[in-house]
């Protein structure tokens, strides 16, 4: 067993990374040893990277212990750089955690200040002179290179930049390993791009609000959404889109943060409607001992020019947007699958001749069926048991769930055949089904079938009878 | 596969199907012709020539949602369903869900064809009661004059939530009506309801389950069942007509009272059903129950 990682004071006492338990033991008797869990630590670093949305919506993880921050334009909210730092260490100091702060104009250089810099902030004036006494491992080369570096007596990286670069590829084996050292330190210079990604998309819309005091309750919290709501949707009118889905993060004071989510069918900036959606939510939403500061950012925008009010209320398109919003109200609360609207679609087998469409969809026109249809129509025709079979008409008598029915009035047969171009290559062949419309002696009207002819009985089996939907 | 030339004709026999065709092409003759000229199609035959007074069949332009027979609308307060309450809808029996469905859907036609039927219509089922005869088909809607595009549709599966998304709908006070199918809603429910009627001027229909007795805060409240019919205009061997018992259990204002009554699909009116026409003013046999002989007998 070999020690993963130390706190401040073990390191002061002279033991390293990587060093056997039982040599640290013989150092320090009462060292105190916790197994270590890279995956909890994997979560937890993930989670701090969230947590840490609330600075910018551009954040990621580095390696196992660092975060990458990206707080172009956002600094301003924190009364500027040294002030968003600040901020940063100190909240991080009470959830428990040391924090190395780095911030420069490269991830390079913001990345060998927070590694091995002294001062957290490097004055983009001089980010040479800040990195010059910087180790050259601060480059974040490989082990072997760093190693072959400081063989060189190139110890630290203000020698490095004054060698010149030819010079300085010729010294390694190999041309790509000096190409790989000098792309390190154009990259930490800004002379070479380095593109990152962040851990979340960014969302193209985003409000935010900081409190002065932490929310501790559900009317808090809507008065917070009412101001966030109203900005975002300025914003959206602005640039003529408007959101799909909304999500309203609540960073709380103990470091967690909760999120709630809205979605809509069709792109909205209506902030009273996307309040509503957010009404049922809100009262879910845990806030723990308060929540220090709400963000709502909009994660799927589509344009959305604006329109003509509606001079009468009856207008078709008012009407249209309310049944739009109902639709969003009732696909949050009850899931988006459970509303639907029935669709006509292209096939003469009953069971294919509709769907079922999400509801924001605009429907097609329905045809007047030429033939009879029933009402309700099941999911799976349900077998029925025939009695007085007459070989192409109607049962006199079938029994369906176990009771027993007499036809009085019969209608048919409408024969419907198999769509053949399915078949191709099925194993088991659909067979030619003749419908009848029939209504028994206490006047309740069924949709039955026979599947299969008594003329090909020999070829593809004996007939079968369905009971497949009824009649009002 | 070789198919059998004769199985290519789509009727492969006699004179019924010759019946068949007839009709079906005079019903399709009659119908363009009276969309040509403007008016509903009408049958003119003896059978349907009954006593009731006519009413005016459909009311375009009106905005009263009433029955357009007499004998009903008489019962009904100010001679008119409320636009603006809560109606339930029980079936008699088990078997008479389909029914109440059906008489369901006539009220909701008789609503469309009013000045105030012009919006969408919510349709909040339970998704049990889906499974017990099937779910919504559009085709069948549409062949009973409702257009199947302005449902939407919601599929849950507790009452609660039929019932939540039902004053939802009433909420946003856009639609022609609000339909629900439960198993059962206690009074408190119906209440709530009424009140989401009354506010948004929107009507309301819950369809219940056969058992369910509780109390209800509704306007009216029906029990239908169905009952035999006349054969077809057309063809003496198919179905005509549905024909519906309808019970007014419970009508604030009204008289309740029971009727019998025929649904016209082509047309979307009611009429009294003919009481010599009314096969069922005879004692009817018990239901011949499957497996009623000792030796077919199951436990359970």
């Amino acid at each position: 067993m070999r020690l993963y990682a130390l706190n401040r004071s073990a390191a002061e006492q002279g033991l390293a990374v990587g060093q056997a338990l039982t040599d640290a033991r013989a150092l320090i008797p009462d060292l105190t040893v916790h197994q270590a869990e890279s995956e909890a630590d994997a979560k937890a670093l993930k989670a701090l990277a969230d947590w840490c949305g609330r600075y910018t919506p551009w954040t990621n993880i580095d390696g196992d212990d660092g975060l990458w921050l990206d707080i172009t334009g956002c600094a301003h909210l924190f009364g500027g750089e040294a002030g968003l730092v600040d901020d940063l260490v100190r909240r991080l100091r009470k959830l428990g955690f040391t924090a190395r702060p780095g911030l420069a104009d490269t991830p390079g250089a913001a990345w060998a200040i927070s590694r091995h810099g002294n001062s957290p902030i490097a004055n983009p004036a001089d980010q040479d002179e800040a990195l010059a006494p910087l180790p050259v491992e601060a480059l974040r080369l490989d082990p072997d290179s760093a190693l072959l570096l400081q063989r060189l007596g190139l110890k630290t990286i203000g020698p490095l930049l004054d060698l010149p670069r030819a010079t300085l590829e010729r010294r390694f084996r190999s041309p790509e390993e000096g190409e790989a050292v000098l792309t390190r330190l154009d990259q930490a210079m800004g002379r070479r791009d380095e593109p990152l990604s962040p851990l979340h998309p960014i969302p193209a819309f985003t409000a935010r609000l900081a409190l002065a005091e932490p929310v501790l309750t559900a009317e808090g919290m809507e008065a917070v959404q009412d101001r966030l709501l109203a900005r975002l949707c300025r914003d959206l009118a602005e640039a003529q889109k408007g959101a799909r889905s909304l999500t309203l993060h609540a960073y709380r004071v103990d470091g967690e943060v909760a999120r709630i989510a809205i979605a809509m069918g069709r792109p909205a900036r209506d902030p009273r409607h996307m309040k509503r959606l957010f009404q049922e939510r809100l009262e879910t939403i845990d806030l723990g001992f308060g929540v220090e500061t709400a963000l709502l950012t909009a994660d799927l925008v589509e344009p959305l020019l604006p329109r003509q009010i509606a001079l009468q209320a009856s207008d078709r398109r008012a009407s249209n947007d309310a049944i739009d919003q109902l639709v969003d109200r009732l696909a949050n609360r009850l899931g988006e699958p459970h509303i639907r609207r029935l669709q006509p679609n292209e096939s003469h087998i009953p069971e294919r001749a509709q769907r079922r469409v999400p509801a924001t969809r605009d429907s097609a026109d329905w045809a007047d069926p030429s033939r009879p249809r029933p009402l309700r129509l099941l999911d799976r025709p349900e077998p029925i048991e025939v009695i007085a079979e007459v070989p192409e008409s109607p049962p006199k008598q079938f029994i369906w769930r176990r009771v027993a029915r007499r036809v009085l009035h019969a209608d048919g047969p409408e024969r419907i055949e198999p769509e053949w171009w399915r078949q191709v290559g099925q194993p088991v062949q659909e067979r030619v089904r003749d419908y009848y419309r029939v209504e028994d002696r206490e006047g309740r009207r069924y949709w039955l079938y026979r599947e299969g002819l008594y003329q090909a009985e020999g070829q593809s089996g004996k007939p079968a009878w369905f009971l497949h939907g009824v009649f009002g | 596969m070789t198919i059998p030339l004769d199985s290519l004709s789509p009727f492969p026999h006699g004179p019924p199907v010759k019946l068949f065709w007839r009709r079906a092409a005079l019903t399709d003759l009659r119908r363009k012709v009276a969309a040509i000229e403007g008016r509903p199609p009408q049958y003119d035959n003896v059978r349907h020539a009954l006593p009731d007074k006519a009413v005016p069949i459909t009311e375009a332009g009106s905005p009263i949602w009433r029955f357009g027979v007499e004998a009903i609308d008489g019962a009904l307060p100010d001679g008119r369903l409320a636009n603006t309450g809560l109606h339930d809808i029980t079936a008699d029996a088990y078997g008479d869900g389909p029914a109440a469905v059906g008489f369901c859907l006539a009220l909701l036609r008789r609503l469309q064809a009013t000045s105030a039927g012009t919006g969408a219509v919510l349709w909040c089922e339970n998704a049990q009661a889906a499974r017990e005869f099937g779910g919504l088909y559009g085709p069948g809607l549409a062949a009973l004059g409702i257009d199947p595009a302005r449902l939407v549709l919601v599929t849950v599966g507790r009452d609660k939530e039929v019932l939540w998304a039902m004053e939802e709908g009433l909420r946003a006070a856009t639609l022609t009506a609000v339909i629900g199918e439960v198993t059962t809603a206690d009074f408190t429910a119906s209440r709530r309801l009424s009140l989401a009627c009354a506010d948004s001027a929107t009507p309301a229909l819950l369809l219940r389950h056969h058992r369910d007795t509780t109390t209800s805060a509704a306007r009216t409240r029906w029990r239908v069942a169905a009952r035999p019919g006349v054969a077809d205009d057309w063809d003496a061997r198919a179905p005509g007509r549905p024909r519906w018992s309808l019970e007014l259990t419970r009508c604030r204002g009204g008289r309740p009272g029971s009727w019998h009554v025929e649904w016209n699909d082509a047309t979307g009116d009611f009429r009294l059903a003919a009481p010599l026409a009314d096969r069922t003013a005879a004692p009817q046999p018990a239901p011949v129950r499957a497996w009623g002989g000792p030796h077919l007998r199951r436990a359970g």
